[in-house]
């Protein structure tokens, strides 16, 4: 296994082996020339193993929003807010919004429909707009029932030369201004992760040609890097997720807080039967809320380091303490539950990170039965996915299933929520330093 | 008092931590809109004690009730309550003089701040609930057995109806079916009095309070003064820092009439180890230590993140997550026998009140 964290130019990559052995390639380049030091450091890599099954990596540090990429944003509401100071605002630095409108549209909870969907305003604004123009759709009741949402996205593509048609429902929000928000983060960093993705695939496949690739998610997991050019926002804040990982991996915790220091930054995850603990969505970090699973981290400031330091006289529960220091030895361990490393923790985690999958959906269910059976098909979704971006059956494990209740919603609606991972943490062969 | 953006903030965030709402954004969108309305408008809300008003000034209650989509994602188009206080005022052949929340808690809390502007009415510093229950029925009007009708409501494509009803507890049945007919909510207004009645039977300077609140959990104070602030000036009563280790959907059966299901939530308190419970429905009903009831209805129970002392949601229930719980007395009148019957947990079906053993009061 290989992982690799790439920073602006920098390269960093670590393999482990069968063995738990861990090898490490640093390479650094210009910002805008990312091809040679990647090769770099792989090829480095290349001359101490052979091929790994798998290469991935944590490209968070290299995602950029391209926030002059146009857009016209749909959305698809009962009835239009009076004035603007009822819409939902959008940061009008971050992204280059050509026009926005609100369309008669929208579905109950229950599948029934609001008000017809407005087909002919629809069709008047693709007209009016430019061939290349980009759409980003959003419809009330669409986690739901999708069907304005689609019905949208096929109109717009049967009458205009758009370039592209995007509805937000693929990311998982009750709240319609987390989705539309989710999809305009994941729309402007498309541009930037497909020729990031294309550039890796070739680099990797000019190396090791034989090695499956993957991509860092925000929960800590990796999943095929394909995905990286489809939701690129999965990966956006994955860098404090996969260095947490690579400080499980190095301290063997499995059950547990970790507290990482790295540089002037410090944060604090847990770890709880061998996987970091997620929320269903990221900080306020990116122009607001995003509907992106993400490890369950929180900075920690100098003073708050301390008082964990001081385990003694506060309350807490001491975290393990892992410091990533340069001027280190690979490893060394200062106390029981303090160890100073030389080694990348991002790379590294990236290396020993588990495969993962999620299936999120708000469904509406007549009866105990009908629910027991969509948990069923949940799960079995989710270890298809794993299975089919490489896991063996036997190494894939559902460790979330779980229904929320919808407060002051229909009682016959629910969130579900299966979270698989496959694979474990390797126990990695390093001598103490 | 004319009140001006940092206000309507920690109105914001006091309604937050009375309620400990299911979703932060139906708060934080309200406030923006009523914030959007402020600075387009040049207007600022209103705030009075009752005693500014004559005695036969005319009072309405306004608040959304909530069944299907929720106000996140079926967002309301911004003349809602100001048709439903039309309706109402047709309906009554005069004016109203004045807006109280239906809850001083949560959305509601921030409902009238921005109908108050749009009407060019005041909000009265007051509340027929104290905090917030799922059920517009559960008010202390209810039990000095007042009228809730007539009750105007408005939908989210502008539907709207006037309900010649008398009782809340049918009131209740009405409008939540409405509003789950709506598609998701209703903007209603109802319980027309007289100020002089609501001198009488409301919960009074429970809208400043969350003024109050908002303004030391706001505050760059240390989460530890932050607390002792409010346990000298609010009257909390517990605190527990504890770790989220499960969480179950579905634990119980329902309550008939109740939107959404009950689930629960098993923490691990960090100091002692002790196994906290939280019994939820809509609001967060009954705090259990080691399977001793703590707290429960009408007990104010909320959550807030240790770090800053920043008001958490019942969508910060993750496992891993570390929470404060802390508790609160609700208002005095819950908690006489009859307010007791209609708030209590044997309100929401949980247990009998012969069985509760609350050592909080």
């Amino acid at each position: 296994m290989i992982g690799v964290r790439l920073t602006q130019g920098s390269v960093v990559a670590c393999a482990v082996d069968s063995a738990g052995r861990v090898v490490e390639a640093r390479a650094a380049g210009r910002r805008d020339d990312l091809a040679a030091p990647l090769t770099k450091a792989l090829s480095e890599l290349a001359t101490h193993l052979a091929e790994p099954d798998s290469i991935t990596f944590d490209v968070s540090a290299d995602l950029t929003l391209a926030s002059q990429l146009p857009v016209t944003v749909i959305r698809v509401v009962p009835r239009p807010p009076i004035n603007s100071d009822h819409e939902i605002g959008i940061d009008r630095d971050l992204f280059l919004v050509e026009s926005m409108h609100h369309i008669e549209g929208g579905h109950t909870a229950m599948g029934r429909e609001l008000v017809p969907l407005d087909t002919s305003a629809l069709l008047s604004i693709a007209g009016s707009n430019s061939d290349d123009a980009r759409y980003l759709v959003t419809s009330v009741g669409a986690l739901i029932t999708p069907d304005h949402e689609l019905e949208v996205e096929r109109l717009i593509t049967d009458h205009s030369q758009a370039a592209s048609v995007e509805g937000s429902r693929v990311f998982h929000s009750s709240a319609f201004a987390v989705r539309e928000r989710t999809a305009l983060v994941n729309h402007a960093l498309l541009p930037g992760a497909e020729a990031l993705g294309t550039l890796i695939a070739q680099v990797a496949e000019r190396v090791f040609p034989g090695s499956d690739l993957f991509v860092m998610t925000n929960d800590g997991g990796r999943v095929p890097l394909s995905r990286l050019m489809v939701s690129p926002v999965h990966s956006l804040l994955a860098g404090k997720a996969t260095a947490l990982v690579g400080a499980a991996a190095l301290s063997g915790v499995r059950d547990g807080r970790l507290l990482v220091t790295r540089g002037q930054e410090s944060f604090l995850g847990e770890m709880l039967g061998g996987e970091l603990t997620v929320i269903p969505y990221a900080p306020e970090s990116v122009a607001g809320r995003l509907a992106t699973p993400t490890a369950n981290w929180r900075d920690v400031a100098p003073e708050g380091v301390r008082r964990f330091a001081d385990a003694g006289r506060g309350a807490w529960r001491p975290p393990t303490f892992v410091t990533e220091e340069p001027q280190a030895a690979r490893i060394t361990r200062v106390s029981d539950a303090a160890l100073h490393t030389s080694l990348d923790l991002g790379a590294l985690g990236a290396a020993c990170a588990t495969l993962s999958d999620w299936s999120s959906q708000f469904i509406s269910v007549a009866n105990a039965d009908e629910l027991a059976q969509r948990m069923q098909t949940a799960e079995a979704r989710v270890t298809a996915r794993l299975v089919t971006a490489g896991a063996a059956p036997s190494q894939t494990r559902i460790i979330e299933s779980h229904i929320a209740t919808t407060a002051y919603e229909a009682p016959s609606v629910v969130a579900v929520r299966v979270r698989g991972v496959a694979g474990s943490y390797p126990n990695l062969d390093l001598v103490e330093g | 008092m004319h009140l001006d953006d940092q206000d309507l903030t920690h109105i914001r965030t006091g309604a937050l931590f009375v309620a400990c709402s299911v979703d932060p954004l139906w708060c934080h969108e309200q406030a923006d809109r009523a914030l959007a309305h402020m600075t387009s408008s040049g207007a600022r809300p209103k705030l009075v004690p009752i005693e500014q008003l004559p005695d036969d000034a005319l009072i309405a209650t306004i608040g959304f009730v909530n069944n299907g989509l929720p106000l996140s994602e079926l967002r309301p188009p911004g003349d809602e309550f100001v048709q439903s206080v039309r309706i109402l005022e047709h309906a009554l052949e005069r004016r109203v003089d004045g807006i109280i929340p239906l809850a001083a808690a949560n959305v509601n809390a921030l409902v009238p701040m921005l109908a108050g502007m749009q009407l060019d009415v005041p909000v009265v510093d007051a509340d027929p609930q104290g905090r917030v229950f799922p059920r517009l029925h559960q008010t202390v009007f209810t039990l000095a057995g007042m009228r809730a009708g007539p009750v105007a409501v408005t939908g989210p494509i502008g539907e709207s109806a006037l309900l010649t009803v008398e009782t809340p507890r049918h009131a209740e049945r009405l409008v939540s079916a409405l509003a789950g007919e709506f598609g998701g909510w209703a903007a209603t207004a109802m319980y027309p009095m007289q100020a002089s009645d609501l001198r009488q039977h409301g919960l009074h300077g429970t809208v400043s309070r969350l003024l109050r609140i908002g303004r030391v959990l706001d505050s760059a104070e240390p989460t530890e003064h932050k607390y002792d602030l409010l346990r000298r000036s609010e009257g909390i009563t517990r605190i527990f820092r504890a770790r989220v280790v499960d969480i179950a959907g579905l634990s119980r059966p329902s309550a008939h009439g109740e939107p959404d299901r009950p689930s629960s939530a098993i923490l691990i308190e960090e100091d002692e180890g002790r196994i906290i419970q939280l019994e939820i429905q809509n609001e967060l009903l009954m705090v259990l230590v080691d399977g001793v009831i703590e707290a429960a209805m009408p007990d104010i129970i909320t959550m807030l993140h240790p770090d800053a002392a920043s008001v958490a949601s019942l969508e910060d229930l993750w496992v891993g997550n570390v929470l404060d719980i802390v508790v609160m007395a609700g208002a005095p009148r819950w908690y006489e026998a009859d307010g007791l019957a209609l708030v209590g947990p044997e309100a929401h079906q949980m247990m009998p009140s012969g069985m509760l053993n609350r050592g909080n009061r």
